[in-house]
């Protein structure tokens, strides 16, 4: 097949290859994923159907967290709702870049967002321009999902034979903070970071982790005031 | 949790995290978010992803445990200090667990 470097077959092939070293990421956390979905009591087709479907893995964990605990239905969709608001930040930001995509298309580009594609392509809008971008980021997507959704598999084949000795649960937090060091990028949102951990810590207590909502409402709180108060003083941060 | 619960939530979990993903990005082409919403937005991940390992660290019993006894705050703060500095999720999960297996192995 004949290509040229600029042609959209290109930029997906480019794709593909700029996910590679993602992959490497991507996959302890689909392997942690699948073990947690057999902890919390699912098959591992169940669990593996839930990578390819919802395909969030802080939200898959958390919902697992909580199906485990017999959380209510609208409390698993309501944490999911939560821990997915950040998808609305990336998708605005990505309304420009994959503008030239036609309507079926931005189905396929919704469904594959994940961090990692979205800061790739973000950087790459300004080199491959619009008519590539989209192709460069649905090339990274195909590889990632297919990851996922993999690696979700082999974690559930794994996780109903890993001993309890090993507390293999801790790197479901371990997962987290792995996310929430890049989060933290300037003062506000370090102090966005603390008071959330920290409210959403005293309010354990609460049934089903709904301290997890409070704390995120506080957090959000926290950073935007600390972000206008820093406007306002003039101080530097 | 029966099967027919489990597919509802299987569902609504799928239709919330694509709904999530789509809406600004079909719609936005004609307008824009408020500028409040948008800063809000920039500190939805480190809040929540936040609520989601401060628990678990300083609290894994379901109560406040700061101190040399809890294991697990003390590897995840090396696990921090290791994600920080070398941004490997590999690294970081193994120094991480490893760093758990050792301090219940010596019985801190």
């Amino acid at each position: 097949m004949a290509v040229t470097p600029s042609s959209p077959q290109a930029a997906f092939g480019r794709g593909m290859l700029a996910s590679l070293p993602i992959l490497v990421g991507i996959v302890p956390f689909g392997l942690v994923t699948g073990i947690a979905g057999i902890k919390a009591g699912l098959s591992a087709v169940e669990v593996t159907l839930m990578s390819g479907l919802v395909y969030a893995g802080a939200a898959q964990l958390v919902a697992l967290q909580l199906m485990g605990a017999g959380a209510s239905v609208f409390l698993v969709w309501l944490a999911t709702l939560v821990v997915n608001l950040r998808y609305l930040m990336y998708s605005s930001a990505l309304a420009r870049p994959l503008e030239a995509l036609s309507g079926r298309m931005k189905w396929l580009a919704a469904f594959l967002m994940v961090d990692q594609n979205f800061a790739l392509a973000l950087n790459q809008y300004g080199v491959l321009g619009p008519r590539l971008t989209p192709w460069f980021y649905l090339g990274i997507g195909a590889v990632l999902w297919l990851g996922w959704v993999v690696a979700t598999y082999l974690g559930a084949l794994l996780g109903a034979r890993l001993p309890e000795a090993w507390a293999l649960d801790f790197a479901v937090p371990l997962c987290f903070l792995l996310l929430l060091v890049p989060a933290v990028q300037n003062r506000p949102s370090l102090v966005a970071a603390l008071v959330g951990g920290l409210v959403s810590t005293a309010l354990i207590g609460l049934p089903y982790r709904s301290g997890l909502f409070v704390g995120a409402v506080a957090g959000i709180w926290a950073g935007v005031w600390w972000e206008n108060r820093q406007k306002g003083g003039g101080q530097d941060g | 949790m029966g099967d027919l619960e489990l597919w509802i939530t299987l569902l609504g979990m799928t239709l919330i995290a694509f709904a999530l993903r789509y809406g600004p990005l079909v719609m936005l082409e004609r307008f824009s978010l408020p500028p409040s919403l948008q800063q809000a937005l920039r500190y939805v991940p480190a809040a929540t992803l936040a609520g989601l390992v401060f628990p678990a660290l300083l609290a894994p019993g379901g109560q406040w445990a700061i101190g040399l006894d809890n294991e697990r705050l003390l590897a995840g703060i090396i696990a921090a200090l290791v994600a920080w500095r070398f941004r490997n999720i590999l690294l970081t999960l193994w120094v991480g667990m490893g760093a758990l297996w050792l301090l219940k192995w010596m019985g801190v």
